[in-house]
């Protein structure tokens, strides 16, 4: 029998301490039971913390926008009651053109439609009937998203999103031609609506950033009603919390401390602990066991069901369909500390809040795209921008700023050469590219860190250090997702559940994937009365 | 005379000796390999097996090696079989799942140590079972054309055997031997219908150990027998085939075309864990591969019962010397005791047959 140390027993033992642990730890707790979170590296956080790129220029130094946050979340653990706040919210992008006629591409239809006629009219006027049909293929999508996969709603036959495609047109009007339409790319949905080449390609860039897919591949046109569905009926959209991602962080540590979570930090997993095929516990690195009939694990699935003992119960066509799971990063994060605000070309100083996209064609995605499946980077890699002190003002003090760049189509490991003489090309190469939007901007560069693809595995603390956890394909999402008989949470090692970003419904910094996995674990538990 | 290996597509490890004795230059493709179809004719093979011995090219087969402390409980949990409570020298004849309980494949395991098994199968499905040891302490090689194996039939099959100098045969169906016997190790295998014996040799010893054989029986009129014979020896036996008689799941065209070890005729331990147990658990048999024989010749199509539909032929041969057509035939439970009259189709019209018995009753030997 297992010996217990005084304190190291729980009903519960959630590994990770990210978004999605504290999250799912805190609705746990909320149930009345006893929760304690494991978090390998000396802080939680995960990919959402703040740090300081140089004395004086503190940074969300992976994630630096936050949501669509699940409300449902936000609500039940009160954060703005933990001290929550966001200095800007419903943050708009604007994909910059090197002339200054940039396209604002926001809530605001006619907006972006005026913005665009200075390049096509033709496409100015295609523009709101194309949108408009995203956003009403991303309403169905919307509850889908809420919602465990399998669910009852994916199998309605009427108003459920995947019946809109038998259907010649349901019944609230949608666009049943154009449901038929998403699982194509979404370059060619793109390349048959408009001409203007920087649309597209910011359009395209949106739809598939963090996944390791070219704008020309099947089903990611799906991906930008998926992106459009995260945002409906959500009033703060992307926002920035004030003191960077790292303050969400600090909110959800209260919120879960208030709801009597316990936390560990230094605390990594060797492995599980089994008690007759059943998880019992799990041992740390210090060699202590922790005990709990439950774990539920926000690490990627490929970590916690192929690394950590759980292997050799998992059934062999799982296994072997998880090890197929692509979960590969392709994306660096560069953070800069900048003496003054740079200019931007042609561009008003009310978007220099906004999520500033430089991606000037779908041709420049797909030269990235190739460059990085040769183990490289081009000088076509896109990237997305925010200037987080604009309208966070303790960030930085006496004029300086901070640039958070996060840079698209990066491999973990660099075919040729290593990434330790790599940053530096990196970072002279997006001087070079900024350049061309704001002239003085690498002149203002007083330091810069770069977060690898790797270095960002390392944060993640698991392998892979992808965005969303994995790649975001038709074949990785819904009731596929991380693999099938794996989507609802649960898995088939009796007491292990997953919370991570690699379930569904997607990666990004909102806390559905939580809540429905804790949702999943009272289902199998049940809560404490 | 004429040399014929660049004839074959994948030559067995016996191939320099068996393209020298096939006088009719007939082959056939048999899981990957190239093997002799007919030697000189059916018949006069068939008449060797009744009367005589015969040797026969059995090396085309799938070889899988697995070695290490977790070989046993890695095969009992990826197979229906426990294989942990096998003795070296037992050899069982298993099935494996998929997720969903549908079979994969079947095979004999071979246990040669206390960390050492060995499964030869017909179905390619190496990097299944590769794939699958993750977390556990085995190796698993691919042995696949590594091995020659000589089939050694009839009714003198043991007296050559002594002659060639294999002493200490195994005396049960299934008991592997390997009996010290110079210039090749060999492991010799009483086959699973008990009829004969199958001896297995690294590649390039094979044919050493089939020229002795061949030498020493000549005075007992040793033929060799090639597939074709084999085949339709395979069928009189009721011994099914995957990929003809059954389709493992991973190949079957359509879900309604894979089988569950029930159906299959085997009863896994419902109480074990193996991979698919909870669904093989939950699966009822609503199919039977039986054996059927008719007057006439059969050829592969439906089976009525009562004038309704009731299964279908999926292998079927004219046995010469019993003058009786055999088929091997999925029929529907409800209307596969033996016994039962069907109606089914021949060359020259409707044809009358019977069930003679289960196809996996006998628990047959590779073919």
């Amino acid at each position: 029998m297992r010996s217990a140390a005084p304190g190291m027993d729980f009903d519960i033992i959630v590994i990770g301490g990210g978004v999605n642990g504290l999250v799912c730890a805190t609705l746990l707790a909320q149930a009345k039971r006893r929760v304690v979170v494991l978090e390998a590296r000396d802080r939680i956080g995960g990919m959402c913390v703040s740090g300081d790129i140089s004395v004086g220029h503190r940074v969300s130094t992976i994630a630096h926008l936050v949501g669509p946050f699940d409300p449902a979340v936000l609500k039940a653990l009160r954060l703005q009651k933990h001290g929550l706040q966001f200095t800007a919210k419903k943050i708009d992008s604007v994909a910059l053109s090197p002339d200054g006629r940039h396209i604002v591409l926001g809530d605001d239809l006619r907006h972006t439609a005026q913005s665009l006629s200075a390049h096509s009219p033709a496409d100015a006027k295609a523009w709101p009937p194309f949108e408009t049909k995203l956003r009403r293929a991303a309403q169905h999508l919307h509850r889908w998203l809420h919602e465990p996969p399998g669910g009852a709603f994916e199998h309605s036959a009427r108003g459920g999103f995947f019946s809109g495609r038998n259907s010649a047109r349901s019944a609230s009007g949608f666009d049943a031609d154009f449901a038929a339409a998403l699982d194509r790319s979404i370059a060619e949905l793109l390349d048959h609506e408009f001409a203007t080449p920087l649309l597209k390609g910011a359009v395209a860039f949106d739809a598939i950033i963090g996944s390791a897919l070219p704008p020309r591949a099947m089903g990611t046109a799906f991906l930008a009603v998926l992106r459009r569905a995260m945002e409906v009926q959500n009033t703060d959209g992307h926002a920035h919390p004030q003191g960077g991602a790292g303050a969400l962080i600090a909110a959800l540590a209260r919120a879960a401390e208030a709801a009597g979570v316990q936390t560990k930090i230094n605390a990594r997993v060797n492995h599980f602990l089994f008690d007759k095929g059943h998880i019992a516990g799990v041992e740390i690195t210090s060699g202590e066991a922790v005990y709990a009939p439950t774990i539920v694990s926000s690490l990627d699935p490929v970590t916690t069901l192929l690394a950590l003992g759980a292997e050799r119960e998992l059934p062999l066509g799982l296994k072997r369909k998880l090890k197929g799971f692509r979960h590969q990063g392709c994306l660096a994060k560069v953070n800069l500390a900048l003496g003054a605000m740079p200019t931007f070309k042609g561009l008003d100083k009310r978007h220099l809040k906004d999520r500033l996209i430089i991606c000037p064609s779908l041709g420049h995605l797909e030269r990235s795209f190739a460059s990085y499946e040769q183990g490289g980077f081009s000088s076509d890699v896109a990237m997305e921008i925010t200037i987080p002190s604009t309208h966070d003002t303790t960030l930085t003090s006496s004029g300086h700023h901070v640039l958070s760049a996060t840079v698209f189509y990066l491999p973990s490991i660099l075919a040729t050469g290593s990434w330790d003489t790599g940053k530096a090309d990196l970072v002279g190469m997006i001087g070079a590219t900024l350049r061309q939007y704001a002239p003085d901007l690498p002149d203002l560069v007083l330091a810069a860190d770069v977060y690898t693809p790797a270095d960002i595995d390392v944060i993640a603390g698991g392998t892979g250090g992808h965005w969303h956890g994995g790649d975001l394909s038709l074949d990785q999402l819904g009731p596929l997702r991380p693999a099938a008989g794996l989507s609802r949470y649960a898995t088939p090692v009796a007491g292990l559940f997953l919370c991570g970003a690699g379930t569904h419904p997607c990666g990004g910094v909102t806390g559905i994937n939580a809540r429905l996995g804790a949702e999943a674990v009272l289902a199998h538990v049940g809560a404490r009365p | 005379m004429t040399d014929l290996t660049t004839r074959a597509q994948t030559p067995t490890p016996l191939h320099a000796r068996t393209a020298e004795l096939c006088a009719t230059n007939s082959w056939a493709a048999q899981h990957g390999f190239t093997v002799p179809n007919v030697y000189s004719s059916e018949r006069e093979e068939l008449e060797a097996l009744a009367s005589r011995v015969v040797l026969s090219d059995l090396s085309a087969r799938q070889c899988w090696t697995f070695d290490g402390p977790d070989a046993g409980i890695y095969l009992s949990f990826a197979t229906i079989t426990d294989v942990t409570t096998l003795e070296p020298g037992q050899t069982t004849r298993t099935l494996w799942c998929d997720d969903q309980g549908n079979a994969r494949g079947d095979g004999t395991i071979v246990r040669f140590g206390k960390d050492q098994f060995e499964l030869t199968t017909s179905v390619r499905d190496f990097a299944w079972m590769l794939d699958g040891t993750l977390g556990f302490e085995v190796k698993v090689g691919n042995a696949t054309g590594t091995r020659a194996v000589i089939g050694v039939k009839g009714r003198l099959a043991s007296s050559l055997l002594s002659v060639a100098g294999f002493t200490g045969a195994p005396s049960n169906k299934g008991e592997v031997v390997q009996p010290t016997w110079r210039p090749a190790q060999i492991a010799l295998m009483r086959d699973a219908t008990g009829e004969g014996y199958e001896l297995w040799t690294q590649a390039d010893d094979g044919v050493v150990v089939w020229d002795r054989l061949w030498r020493s029986g000549a005075g007992l009129g040793v033929s060799p027998m090639g597939a074709a014979a084999l085949e339709m020896q395979r069928i009189e036996n009721a011994s099914p085939i995957a990929g003809i008689d059954w389709w493992p799941a991973q190949l079957s065209p359509d879900l309604r075309d894979c089988r569950s070890p029930l159906d299959l005729g085997f009863t896994p331990d419902r109480l074990r864990c193996f991979n698919g147990a909870d669904r093989v658990a939950r699966a009822v048999r609503s199919m039977r591969l039986v054996q059927v024989c008719a007057d006439e010749a059969m050829i592969l199509g439906g089976l009525t019962a009562r004038g309704a539909p009731a299964g279908t032929v999926t292998s079927q041969t004219w046995s010469e010397s019993r003058s009786r057509a055999f088929a091997l035939a999925w029929i529907k439970e409800d209307a596969a005791k033996p016994g039962t009259q069907l109606m089914t189709s021949g060359s020259r019209g409707p044809v009358r047959a019977e069930i003679i018995r289960d196809a996996f009753s006998k628990l047959p030997g590779l073919v």
